[in-house]
């Protein structure tokens, strides 16, 4: 960071507001129920093949758990997306 | 590098047992994981945990966790876990019946185990139907509706579980459902912590057979119906219309001397009696 133009420190503190999270969906394990597409408030699902679940906008995901927790294959993780390296 | 904070609760699985057994969008997956959030939350040793569980789709949840585990023959587990309980004090034995194998055969072992506090935590996974053997009606599927057993409707009362668990003994009882995910955690370390006979009820969906056979739907509409027929208990006072609906929550929380610790006790006092 600290080798970083000023001007794109800048940028980076005003996008800081914004977290960000990312999302893993163990197709392997996932049953294509849909709960996860019905409940997320975001709307960040889609139903793909198999009615399994497609990210369609990961950066409107708030961490807010509910497919974490509702989802009955245990097939959903969430967790903080790492810094983008630039 | 920033911490991937992935959920803890992996390390409690037998990864090789995945993909598990439950039919897609079944609620035993849902009360699973919220069963290990809540242990993970307590932050408890793993192999201090003891699940044991009788016969059912419910009851197949201890092989997938890697505590030390019991399937044991149908209504009984209540029976091996009090077992366990009196020979290891120190463990958290946590007790995985569904609605059959809990009220139905294994009813009497349910009130006795409560009537005696003993510190046990059972979870009851009551989907108001005989799940793994195809849809037969159990004493807690509702008045009126319908199972392959009962295909003109259900002519018997249901139980309440959680009140004749009260009136029998039980320190801690709680209620949630599949769809209140999010509650599930917090009910389960709350049972896990009391030092007595805990009662958590959880009402899930079985779609494949409770759902298809009274035209409810899948597991969506199955937990829009929970949202719509559960009642948080902080507003019972408030004129609810409660006709079909239940409570959830932590619906009783007292005390009174554990069973375990009663019987220590006991042999310690006798044993000074005998030396004086
Ligand atoms: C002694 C004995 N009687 C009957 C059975 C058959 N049986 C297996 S599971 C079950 C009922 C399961 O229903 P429930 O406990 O509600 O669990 P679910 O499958 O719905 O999770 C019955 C009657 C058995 N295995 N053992
Ligand atoms: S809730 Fe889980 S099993 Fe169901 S579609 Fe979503 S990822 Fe798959
Ligand atoms: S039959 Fe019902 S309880 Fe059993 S796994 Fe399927 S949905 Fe779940």
């Amino acid at each position: 960071m600290k080798d970083l133009p000023l001007w794109l420190n800048l940028k980076s503190l005003s996008e800081k507001q914004k977290k960000l999270f990312n999302i893993e969906i163990n197709y392997l394990w996932c049953k294509g129920c849909g709960i996860c597409i019905y409940y997320c408030p975001k709307k960040v699902y889609t139903a793909g093949e198999l009615g399994k679940p497609q990210i369609m906008n990961m950066d409107d995901c708030i961490n807010c758990r509910l497919c974490v927790m509702r989802c009955p294959d245990l097939a959903i993780e969430v967790y903080p997306r790492e810094e983008e390296k630039l | 590098m920033a911490i991937k904070e992935k959920s803890g609760i992996k390390k409690y699985l037998r990864l090789n047992k995945f993909p598990h057994i439950w039919c897609g969008g079944c609620g035993n997956g849902i009360v699973l994981r919220g069963i290990l959030q809540g242990i993970d939350d307590l932050g408890l040793e793993q192999n201090k945990i003891v699940m044991i569980s009788g016969i059912g789709c419910s009851s197949r949840m201890p092989g997938y966790v890697d505590f030390n585990t019991l399937h044991t023959a149908h209504g009984r587990a209540i029976a091996f876990a009090t077992g366990v309980k009196l020979a290891k004090p120190d463990l958290h034995v946590i007790i995985i019946t569904g609605d059959g194998d809990c009220a139905a055969i294994g009813g009497n072992h349910l009130i006795h185990a409560a009537r005696r506090n003993i510190d046990l935590t059972v979870v009851i996974l009551n989907n108001s139907i005989y799940g793994m053997t195809s849809g037969q009606y159990s004493p807690l599927t509702p008045y009126g509706s319908f199972a392959t057993t009962a295909p003109y409707g259900n002519i018997e009362q249901s139980f309440d579980l959680c009140e004749l668990v009260s009136s029998a003994g039980a320190t801690y009882i709680a209620r949630s459902t599949t769809y209140h995910a999010m509650q599930i955690p917090k009910l389960i370390a709350a049972g896990i912590e009391n030092s007595g006979f805990s009662f958590i009820e959880i009402i899930l969906h079985c779609h494949t057979y409770y759902g298809r056979k009274n035209k409810i739907g899948g597991p969506v509409e199955m937990m829009e119906w929970q949202k719509s027929h559960a009642v948080p208990i902080s507003k019972k006072g408030s004129n609810i219309d409660m006709t079909g609906k239940f409570y959830i929550g932590e619906l009783k929380k007292t005390r009174s001397p554990e069973y375990c610790k009663t019987y220590d006790e006991l042999i310690s006092a006798t044993q000074r009696r005998k030396e004086s």
